[in-house]
């Protein structure tokens, strides 16, 4: 069997790819696809310690996770197209109207 | 019991339809609202028959009331109770002011707010009624305060007139002051007793509760003191009297109703009807009796000096409200209580006679009355009059202020010695001022012959009231009053004493007063240096004015001044602006990190939960 800490190495390697992808990326989509990537590490790690515990509690909030993923990338796609028609574009470094 | 309730509620149904549907025809409201007033007394007179006729049945003490306000712990009741000493104050209070209201439908027929007038006078009826007839202190505060506001509109009656309407605040806020203490009294009285579940407003529970209440001697000085201020406010007695010779501004017939008949009463009359509770503080006593005494005498002592007919009345009421009071705080309500009643006929009779003269000479100086020729041939009635009731004041045997006096001389008898002395000298003083008065009216030798305009007696409605009034000043010690309230007649040695003391003041003091102001008698005297301070303090009226004034002027307004300083400078400048200064600055600063770019946001949200994560983990695992 494949040592917890494995999991866990390669759900934060995941992790810091997304976070890197949303600070980095300038369109939309792919931060929106990071976001996910990001996500999708926390499942790793909420299956990881289920599996470590024998319990079925971090199998259930994974799925939690994915029923949210899903809502937000509904979500996160309608804005996508929306401002895609406004400036022509999903470049974010336009969009800042709510410059203080 | 149901003649009772339409006696208090007759005058408040006048004042209400003169206010809203007789201002426009005043001769109808002048009438409808004496003939109202007649109407109670009639009432009351009856309801005195009827109560006599069942007292062997129902005793003396009738009560009546509906629950009014019902709370949930305590109930206000609103009801009337009648008994021996709630009957003899309806009937002066119906009594003197049908005669008032008869007298002022000649007296003021001229004046332009003679609906008004009636309207408020009915108003004032119908408080002073409540007053006498309520059963519980609540009900008694509310019409107390009734009383003030119709005294109010009936002082500043000439409202036009910057006098007038100072007048009419000043009587207002001092009574006022009095009244704070009285309802803090008031509450707290309930208080105490509702801690030990006796809570009542009412006079006859109270009288059977408080006895059974145990409250520290140290409150009960303190409540009574309290609830005497509201009596002091309202009897105007020192150090809050200073209102009333003002509200002689008002008309004059006001003046006689209210301010010497029965409204001043109305504070005698709290006294006497909660006399059980005053008498469990002895302390409370005590200072009740000073404050009379002392208010009786420095009254007494100001009314020489002045120089306007309706002010030396107006010092005299304070000084006889004065003996008043001071009997109720010897213990002796039944001296008050029949003093108060042949006062209200003596007082009122002076009043109106005063005016009468006023009217017939255009003048209230009675140095300028007193070069007027033929005052008392040419107006025989008024002049008559107002010598009965000069004499009924200074308590010349047979009169009714004769008995009524030496009763109250009687009971400051039996009181501390200095005391007695003060009730003594004021008796003095009292027939020196009315001597003073009377010489300038009538004695005063002046060349013969006819005025230009001669002056001319008032007009009969005038002068029936003071005919009635008359009898009354003169014959009213023969009253069964005495039998009536329970007083037991003065006695004895004594009493014989104390009468020919008091004769032989009186007496002397009208003599000196007639020597001095008629003849010039010891002019150089009176007019040495060795006089002038007396007067000046006397004249400046013991400084009282003065000293509210600069109270007021000085004290009050630094104060009001220091605070409005703090509130514009620390509480809006500093506290209410300061704290929107701050925040736009610091919104200015902040403002300049919403750059917009949410990539920035993100940054720095995950360096700071960075941050925060290893400063959690260096603290758990250092």
């Amino acid at each position: 069997m494949i040592p917890t800490t494995y999991y866990l190495i390669v759900s934060g390697l995941l992790f810091v790819i997304g976070l890197c992808g949303i600070l980095i990326r300038r369109n939309l989509i792919l931060i929106l696809l990071s976001i996910e990537l990001m996500l999708n590490a926390a499942n790793l790690n909420f299956i990881a310690g289920s599996a470590l515990q024998g319990q079925l509690n971090g199998q259930v909030s994974a799925f939690f996770v994915m029923v949210i993923a899903a809502a937000e990338v509904t979500i996160g796609l309608a804005i996508a197209v929306l401002l895609f028609r406004k400036q022509g574009s999903a470049d974010t470094d336009k969009v800042k109207w709510l410059k203080g | 019991m149901e003649l009772a309730w339409c006696i208090l509620w007759i005058p408040f149904l006048i004042a209400g339809t003169i206010f809203f549907c007789l201002l426009s025809r005043p001769r109808l409201a002048g009438w409808l609202s004496t003939g109202g007033m007649f109407t109670c007394f009639i009432l009351v007179v009856s309801l005195l028959f009827q109560i006599q006729k069942n007292a062997a049945v129902n005793g003396w003490v009738l009560e009546s009331s509906i629950r009014w306000i019902i709370l949930s712990d305590v109930t206000i009741e609103f009801g009337l109770l009648v008994n021996r000493l709630s009957l003899l104050m309806l009937l002066i209070v119906t009594g003197v002011s049908s005669l008032i209201f008869l007298y002022s439908t000649s007296y003021m027929k001229d004046e332009p707010g003679y609906a008004r007038y009636f309207a408020s006078l009915s108003l004032f009826a119908f408080s002073m009624l409540g007053i006498v007839l309520a059963n519980n202190l609540i009900q008694i505060f509310i019409f107390w305060e009734l009383v003030g506001v119709s005294s109010y509109l009936l002082i500043s009656f000439w409202f036009e007139k910057d006098s007038a309407a100072t007048a009419g605040k000043k009587a207002f806020l001092t009574t006022r002051a009095g009244d704070v203490g009285m309802l803090i009294g008031i509450l707290f009285l309930f208080g105490m007793l509702s801690r030990q579940g006796l809570g009542t407003f009412n006079f006859l529970l109270l009288q059977t509760n408080l006895p059974q209440a145990a409250i520290p001697a140290g409150v009960m000085t303190a409540l009574g003191i309290l609830l005497f201020l509201g009596v002091a406010g309202k009897s105007a007695q020192m150090p809050l009297h200073v209102w009333l010779p003002d509200a002689m501004e008002g008309p004059t017939p006001v003046s006689a109703l209210i301010h010497a008949a029965t409204m001043v009463a109305a504070g005698v009359f709290l006294l006497a009807r909660l006399q059980f509770f005053f008498v469990m503080s002895p302390d409370a006593m005590h200072v009740i009796a000073w404050t009379g005494g002392i208010t009786a005498f420095l009254a007494g002592s100001i009314a020489i000096v002045q120089n306007d007919i309706k002010k030396i009345l107006a010092y005299s009421t304070l000084s006889q409200l004065g003996y008043m009071v001071m009997a109720l705080g010897l213990d002796n309500s039944g001296a008050g209580m029949f003093h108060l009643t042949t006062h209200a006929f003596f007082k009122a009779l002076l009043f109106l006679g005063a005016g009468s003269l006023i009217h017939a000479m255009h003048t209230q100086d009675i140095w300028v009355m007193s070069e007027r020729k033929n005052i008392f041939s040419r107006m025989p009635v008024t002049s008559l009059t107002f010598l009965a009731a000069t004499m009924a004041l200074m308590g010349i045997p047979f009169t009714s202020g004769f008995f009524s006096k030496e009763e109250i001389l009687m009971a400051a008898h039996g009181g501390p010695a200095p005391l007695f002395w003060l009730a003594m000298i004021t008796v003095f003083f009292t027939a020196f001022y009315m001597g003073r008065l009377t010489t300038a009216l009538f004695l005063k030798p002046r060349p013969v012959g006819e005025d230009h305009h001669p002056v001319h007696e008032s007009g009969w409605i005038v002068l029936i009231p003071l005919v009635i009034l008359a009898i009354f000043s003169l014959g009213g010690g023969y009253l069964p009053l005495r039998e009536f309230l329970g007083v037991h007649e003065a006695l004895a040695e004594s009493g014989s004493f104390v009468k020919w003391l008091a004769l032989g003041c009186s007496l002397s003091g009208f003599l000196l007063a007639f020597l001095i102001y008629s003849v010039g008698f010891a002019k150089e005297f009176t007019a040495s240096s060795l006089f002038r301070i007396p007067k000046l303090v006397l004249e400046r009226k013991y400084f009282f004015d003065d000293f509210y004034d600069w109270l007021i002027r000085d004290v009050q307004e630094n104060i009001a001044k220091g605070l409005d300083w703090f509130e514009r400078i620390v509480i809006v400048e500093w506290c209410v602006n300061g704290t929107a200064r701050l925040t736009r600055g610091v919104g200015d600063i902040l403002r300049k990190l919403q750059t917009g770019a949410v990539q920035f946001y993100a940054l720095v949200f995950t360096i700071g939960v960075t941050a925060l994560l290893y400063t959690l983990i260096l603290v758990r695992h250092p």
